[in-house]
Parts: structure tokens; sequence; C-alpha cells
């Protein structure tokens, strides 16, 4: 009779370690996908960044500028907003603090900027 | 009996440091989310500063003879970091929201001036060159200096920017 108690206090006991950990493995998990989303956060972050300055840097360097870059996502570039729009799963966004580029979509891959009269237009090369 | 009482209270222990450990370990986690999640909005506005003053020191502006009527971009200069007296002025004219508008940083406050190496304030067309309020009192501002020339003097260019 004893020993039979001593046994649920065991299973008990075990069923309890057994909840601690299945809620420290669910806890890992969600910061794992919270870790992932993150880098990908950052990485289109980073992209749309590298691009606001790049068009920046084609403005201020004058008319006949021309500038080629590689960009790892489809990007939209909203002159009436000043926004440029990094698509990937999730949708980022970055502001550019001129509105003189054109309104354009571009895909992935080499990216021609050129600065004709004040004006920095962009496409896909 | 009294065995099993002493194991359970054992287990009971241990679960409970164990839990408290897990509960450090959470909050730690969240208090560097936040740390991170702060950082990453002070490196956005200080990529916003660097470019709002790189604008201002070194483009004429859109148009070249740019006013508050009819600017699209607002650039200060006449040439590289030379400072123009006129556009200086006609900054002055320029409604905080509209200069906010165009530099698309509605979202934000800023304050932007001139000044001399000593700190004092420079004139453009009789008027200081200051255009919003300071930012004493706000906890997470992005400072950014520039020097340039206006005439044969060099100056400092002030911008601050938070949220």
């Amino acid at each position: 009779m004893k020993k039979a108690q001593i046994s649920i206090e065991w299973l008990f006991a075990i069923g309890t370690l057994f909840l601690v950990f299945l809620l420290v493995l669910g806890f890992s998990f969600d910061k794992k996908i919270e870790v992932m989303k993150t880098e990908k956060y950052i990485g289109l972050r980073g992209e749309c960044l590298k691009l606001s300055e790049i068009i920046v840097s084609t403005f201020l360097s004058g008319n006949g500028t021309e500038i080629q870059t590689q960009i790892s996502y489809n990007a939209s570039i909203d002159p009436n907003n000043q926004l440029i729009t990094i698509e990937d799963v999730d949708l980022v966004t970055c502001t550019i603090p001129i509105n003189r580029t054109s309104n354009v979509d571009l895909e992935e891959g080499l990216v021609i900027l050129s600065n004709v009269g004040d004006y920095v237009d962009l496409e896909n090369g | 009996m009294g065995k099993g009482q002493i194991v359970s209270l054992d287990l009971i222990l241990s679960i409970v440091v164990f839990i408290l450990l897990i509960g450090g370990i959470i909050a730690f986690w969240n208090i560097y989310i936040l740390r991170f999640n702060a950082n990453i909005k002070q490196e956005e506005l200080a990529l916003k500063a660097t470019k709002i003053t790189d604008l201002f020191v070194e483009s004429q502006g859109v148009p070249t003879g740019w006013n508050e009527t009819n600017v699209q971009v607002i650039g200060l200069v006449d040439r590289d970091r030379r400072l123009s007296s006129n556009k200086l002025a006609s900054l002055l004219n320029v409604t905080y929201a509209q200069i906010k508008t165009s530099l698309n940083i509605d979202a934000n406050e800023f304050y932007f001036r001139v000044v001399d190496l000593n700190g004092a304030l420079v004139k453009a067309k009789g008027n200081f060159v200051e255009v919003g309020n300071s930012s004493l009192d706000v906890e997470q501002v992005i400072e950014m200096r520039r020097f340039a020339l206006y005439g044969n003097q060099k100056v400092v260019l002030e911008f601050s920017i938070w949220e």
C-alpha cells in the first residue's frame, strides 16, 4: 500500500515536470518564431533603407548621375506618399525625404537609378 | 508517508525555483525585445536625420529658387555646403507643418537652427534661423550637427528629431 502511494507521487511528479517542460518547449518555440520573424523584418528593413539611401544619394549627386544596385526583394516606390514598400511575405515600408522619384514597381535584381533634371528615375536593368 | 511528504516538498521547491528561473528568463527576454525595438526606432530616426541634413547642406532644393509657395524639395545651399541667405529666409516663411510634410516626417517632431561656432543663432534677412521647438524634455531625441559655410563664416546646422 505504501509502495503504491509512492508510485502515485512519482506519477504526479513526473506529470508535473512533463507539464513544466511542455510549457518551456512552447515558450522556446514561440520565441524561435519571434526571432525568425525579427530576422526577416531586419533583412527587409535593411533593403528598404538601402534603397532609400541610394535614391537620396542619386538625387544629391546631381543631374546625369546613374547608380546601379541589386535588390533582393520586390519593391515599390510611391513618390506621392514618399514611401518605399518592400514586398515579401510581410510588407515593410520606409520613408524618403523627397518626392522627385518615379512611381514604379521594381522586381528583385538589378536596379538602375538615374538623375534626370533633379528627378530620380528607377527601373529594372 | 513521511518519506512521500519529503519527496513532494523537495519537488515543489524545485519546481518553484525552476518556474522562477523561467520567469526571470522571460522577463529578461521582454526587456531585451523592448530595448531592441527602441534601438531600431532610434536608428531609423538617425537615418532620417542624416538624409534630411544631407538634403539641407548638399541640395539647392527643387525648384532651385524655391520659396514657401512652390517648394518641392527643401535645400539650403547655393553650392555644396554653402548656405544661401535667400533659402534660409524662405525656410523661415515655410510653416512647421509644411516642412514636416515636405520631408515626410509627419509622425515626428523636429527642431532646426543654424548657429555660429560660439553657439549664437545666425540671422538670415534679419531673422534668426530657428524652426520648431527645442526638445529639452524629450527622452529619445536624435541630434545631428552639420558644418557649412554662410558667407565667409563657418556655421553649424543643428537638427533634432524625435517621435
